[in-house]
């Protein structure tokens, strides 16, 4: 807690001198004031980034189109209450992760009914250039992340993906660094004994 | 290592799976039309919802108050009542009547069939959610365990920061310089890396100048 803390009060102090933390702030503070231009501002910038996020979560497939427009209406109707206590990376990080895991829960009943009836879609091809791995190899890493819990994607998502120092991903999900370091470890091993040969190559 | 190797394949994975969608130069406005769209729906729905249910309630009184049709059974004709008008007799029960009432068992049965399919997903996924819920919590009891490694850390501090003030106590207080100029030393030996070795530093090179001084 004590690190968690401490991290905030440097990001503070970070924020002071940051131009692109400085520039966030004022997009709240406009919209705020009665700027509705801020509201697409906002959107304009962290499209992409909420878009890739989303996507990571939800283990490169699902309805990435309809949690990011989730992701953007809960921006709308709450970007009045933003009060900068964190940054606006971070608040539309956590938004996004809250969606994302609602979008799971509505669909894991749906899931559970379509596999009972034997109808279970397809997972879609990777949409890239297979040169960058085979489509086997895709279909396993996928597969394992898709069946890790969520509590423990969302942690390797944000902190080996989205690059996210521990403390950061500690703030976005509001729990303690040791909570999200036993997560890490417990998502690892897990990985690592469905994939144990891919990490060595 | 196998850190750094898991990330370059989640990386690589990642790059693999190419971009998420084709950002969309109108979502602004679309979210804004769907909040007003929603806002809207949430208005119109109350209402209507009411009315469903009281309509829904009505239909199950009536239903249920409805008293059976029972199909007496026709009395037999004496013979001798019967003209020879070759009216035909009546039969009990129509074909239609008995395919209709099997078509319903049958569409009741179905949904019976499929009602406990769903309550049964319904009860797994209620089952999987308690155990997320225990799994959560327990991670929280083993969050609130104290790092040993800190806890051993602060009674290296404590243990050092007791030396240092009785060592100052018989240095002023008692008069027993000898003990304490050992005791500070003990300090710098023992506990190193702490700052109370910095601080016993200071004392004996504070003590060592005052002898010098007091020597000349």
């Amino acid at each position: 807690m004590t690190s968690v803390m401490a991290g905030s009060t440097i990001r503070q102090a970070a924020r002071r001198i940051r131009p692109e933390s400085q520039l966030e702030e004022q997009l709240a503070e406009r919209y705020i004031r009665g700027d509705e231009s801020a509201f697409e501002e906002i959107v304009a910038s962290y499209q992409g980034y909420v878009a890739g996020l989303t996507y990571r979560l939800l283990g490169w497939g699902g309805d990435v189109e309809d949690v990011v427009q989730e992701v953007f209406l809960a921006v709308f109707r709450n970007l009045g209450k933003f009060r900068g206590d964190s940054s606006l990376n971070t608040w539309l990080t956590a938004i996004t992760v809250n969606k994302c895991r609602s979008w799971r829960r509505k669909h894991l009943l749906k899931m559970k009914l379509l596999k009972i009836a034997g109808r279970q879609k397809q997972a879609a091809p990777p949409r890239s250039d297979q040169g960058v791995m085979n489509r086997e190899t895709f279909d396993r890493v996928r597969r394992t992340l898709q069946g890790l819990p969520g509590h423990y994607r969302e942690v390797m998502v944000l902190h080996y993906m989205e690059e996210m120092p521990i403390t950061e991903v500690a703030e976005v999900l509001g729990l303690r660094r040791n909570v999200v370091d036993v997560r890490l470890s417990r998502a690892r091993a897990r990985i690592r004994e469905k994939l144990a040969d891919l990490i060595e190559k | 290592m196998v850190e750094d190797d898991l990330k370059q394949l989640l990386i690589q994975t990642d790059r693999a799976a190419g971009p998420a969608v084709a950002p969309r130069a109108d979502l602004a406005s679309r979210i804004r039309h769907l909040d007003r769209r929603r806002r809207r729906i949430t208005m119109i729905s109350e209402p209507i919802a009411l009315a469903a249910g009281l309509m829904l309630a009505m239909g199950i009184f009536f239903w249920t108050g409805k008293k059976p049709i029972s199909i007496a059974k026709p009395q037999a004709v004496p013979p001798e009542l019967v003209q020879n008008t070759g009216i035909p007799e009546v039969p009990t029960t129509t074909p239609d009547t008995k395919a209709e009432l099997a078509q319903m068992s049958l569409a009741l049965v179905q949904l019976q069939a499929e009602a406990e399919t769903q309550m049964l997903v319904v009860r797994q996924l209620r089952a999987w959610e308690r155990q997320q819920a225990r799994l959560a919590e327990l991670e929280r009891q083993l969050a609130a365990i104290p790092d040993p490694l800190e806890e051993v850390r602060r009674q290296v501090e404590q243990a050092a920061y007791t030396m240092v003030y009785h060592a100052d106590l018989k240095y002023n207080k008692l008069n027993l310089k000898d003990s304490a100029i050992q005791d500070f030393q003990r300090v710098i030996k023992l506990y190193p890396q702490t700052r109370w070795a910095q601080v016993a530093q200071n004392k004996l090179s504070e003590i060592r100048y005052n002898r010098k001084g007091a020597l000349l």
